[in-house]
């Protein structure tokens, strides 16, 4: 009998936020429509931005026809210890002494959302089973991974990035028995930095939801943006980049003497001052179909973090028909982009300033990437293509 | 030990001084405010609390009830003589900080206020490139791009740079007096034993002063933090509220 796919993810529901979480979700859903059995665990948390108390009913149910499992998530765990299902385990105990890592591995794990009853379950259904885990650096993901190896396949939506180079993330990647990258960046970096065979590693690549029709001027409209329109959607911090990103917007109105308008979506809350208002606008956590408006009311999307796997948001962009600006810095933001041929990137003011000159001052230049960049993702981001190469990695069909 | 000079100064005075050329400086910024009246008040909040908690104090009040109480404190008091010779220099030295932090963020005010008032108008038209001749195409899009870059003046960043004392919050802003005993030597076990139970018999008295010390740290992070706020909307709210309402216009 084949065993039964199984995606394991800390967090996942029509909730839940997060770049890898809806991933899993968007898979998940892909698998089940090519026709392939699959199953979802996970556990009550909402995700990320939320404390850890219970969210979703725990217990089976279902998401959009998907068996889902809901385990209920452990107590905080004591500074640097680890779960007791997983501190209980044979091979974790014989893997923890030989790897002997550093406290401070621990110690972040620790903090983590986990879940004892779910890599509990995770041992007692291993004959019956194989697990993609989503991401890679979660305690479930990480001690999952040791208590059962050879049922352990991992979507990591891995960066360069400290937890990469953990002593745990490398047992982790070296003993998965297939890694899915989102990304070529993503798989070259995989193969070059754990030294893995490259037919351990498949780029399955992520999809988009094709069928997204944006409606730009009914953004602009309701909120009433007026200026040439810059748009970024995520995590509004330090990790996107995001200051300085505003940043660079004012220094860029004050040079040019020219207002634009930074909108800015995410779930998360943002603070600024009154005169970041004149130029900022934060709408908040936006619907798919708000999110599609103001991508294609954007005059070009920016994407400053240099932290990512895959940026969907980029792709969603693309979709829309708009140019792209991203950090030079981040290998597949860049990459993508140059793959695409659909817009620019910058490394520093200067260079983001210019970037902003020619893409709001030249139209047709614009419109010309964005439509390079909509090409670009109806070939490459096809959620049942993707769903195929992931079975086919995993199943070996 | 000889123990620093404690530099007096009239801080209460001081403050009042800062306030009030804030709020001056913030109506002479012209057709627009530097900051809205509520960031103002909070900021003039953060001052406060930077004045009320700046002091770092060593002699707490030590109360003992009933008998075992009364021997308890008298046991402290003397304990807290024998060890002042260690620990008030230590508290005076961060009194001396805080009185200079202070001191610097009036000069940084000063600083900031004087160098405002020289900037230049922001532009009235716009300087909008490309200051190229060449067509762009997207096949030459990145070179041209290039090429502009390189004639954009530079960008100091002095802005990001103030803003590091933002995230150095949780770094450099927070005092531990329990901080992990590292098991390095199996003699260090037997050690930490021994530092545990000091650190338990004093803990009555070198808590109090490092949650004082913490009170007073957080209070100088928000108003450095709300000074760094004031100090780039000086620079950059009015051109800002200028261009929007030309643009308004």
């Amino acid at each position: 009998m084949t065993p039964r796919l199984t995606i394991v993810s800390t967090w996942y529901g029509p909730d839940t936020a997060g770049g890898a979480e809806v991933a899993a979700r968007r898979l998940a859903q892909a698998i089940h429509a090519l026709g392939y059995p699959i199953d979802v665990w996970t556990t009550t948390a909402r995700d990320a931005f939320a404390p850890r108390a219970p969210y979703y009913p725990s217990g089976p149910g279902t998401d959009e026809g998907i068996t889902v499992r809901r385990f209920i998530v452990s107590p905080e765990l004591e500074e640097s210890t680890i779960p007791a299902a997983a501190a209980q385990h044979p091979l974790v105990q014989r893997t923890l002494k030989q790897l002997n890592p550093p406290r401070r591995e621990l110690r972040v794990l620790s903090t983590l959302v986990h879940s004892d009853a779910l890599l509990q379950a995770l041992v007692a259904e291993a004959e019956q089973r194989q697990y993609i885990f989503v991401p890679y650096p979660l305690p479930i993901s990480v001690w999952g991974g040791m208590m059962v190896p050879e049922q352990s396949y991992l979507l990591p939506c891995m960066h360069d990035e400290p937890y990469a180079y953990h002593h745990l993330s490398r047992w982790q990647i070296q003993h998965a028995q297939k890694l899915m990258a989102n990304s070529a960046q993503e798989r070259d970096f995989l193969i070059t930095t754990f030294a893995l065979p490259a037919e351990r590693v498949v780029l399955s690549r992520l999809g988009i939801d094709l069928t997204v029709i944006g409606n730009g001027a009914a953004f602009r409209d309701t909120y009433g943006i007026t200026t040439p329109m810059l748009f970024f959607a995520g995590r509004r911090d330090v990790t996107k980049n995001v200051p300085l990103l505003i940043l660079y917007v004012q220094e860029y109105i004050l040079r040019r003497g020219r207002l634009v308008t930074l909108v800015l979506s995410g779930r998360d809350s943002i603070e600024l001052t009154s005169y970041q208002r004149v130029y900022v606008r934060d709408v908040g956590f936006l619907s798919e179909q708000d999110k599609a408006d103001a991508f294609a009311a954007a005059d070009v999307f920016i994407h400053a973090g240099t932290q990512e796997s895959f940026a969907f948001v980029l792709m969603e962009s693309w979709l829309q028909g708009r140019p792209a600006l991203v950090n030079r810095d981040c290998a597949v933001t860049a990459g993508a982009v140059a793959e695409a041929r659909g817009g620019l990137d910058f490394n520093d003011f200067a260079s983001f300033a210019a970037a902003l000159d020619i893409l709001l001052e030249h139209p047709d230049v614009a419109s010309s990437f964005g439509e390079a960049g909509r090409d670009y993702v109806q070939h490459h981001c096809r959620w049942p293509d993707v769903a195929a190469r992931v079975v086919s990695a995993v199943q070996g069909e | 030990m000889t123990q620093p000079p404690r530099t007096e100064i009239d801080v209460a005075t001081l403050l009042s001084e800062l306030e009030s050329r804030i709020r001056t400086n913030t109506t002479q910024t012209g057709t627009t405010d530097a900051l809205t009246p509520e960031e103002l008040r909070v900021l003039h909040e953060a001052l406060h609390e930077v004045e009320l908690t700046r002091v770092i104090s060593a002699h707490w009040l030590i109360q003992g009830i009933g008998v075992v109480g009364r021997i308890t404190a008298a046991l402290q008091k003397i304990t807290r003589r024998l060890l002042r010779w260690y620990i008030n220099p230590i508290v005076e030295q961060q009194n001396a900080f805080n009185d200079a932090a202070l001191r610097a963020m009036r000069l940084m005010i000063d600083v900031f206020e004087e160098q405002t008032a020289s900037l230049p108008p922001p532009p009235v038209a716009p300087r909008m490139a490309p200051r190229t001749t060449a067509a762009i195409t997207p096949d030459n899009a990145a070179s041209i791009q290039a090429t502009l870059a390189s004639s954009e003046p530079t960008f100091d960043m002095w802005e990001n740079d103030l803003r590091v004392v933002e995230a150095a919050r949780a770094h450099i802003f927070h005092v531990h007096a329990h901080w992990p005993l590292p098991v390095e030597r199996p003699t260090d076990s037997i050690a930490n034993i021994v530092h545990k139970l000091q650190r338990r018999l004093l803990q009555w008295y070198i808590n109090p002063v490092t949650a004082n010390m913490n009170t007073c740290n957080r209070a100088m992070h928000t108003g450095l933090v709300h000074i760094a706020t004031y100090l780039v909307a000086l620079r950059v709210a009015p051109p800002l509220h200028h261009i929007r309402t030309r643009h308004d216009a």
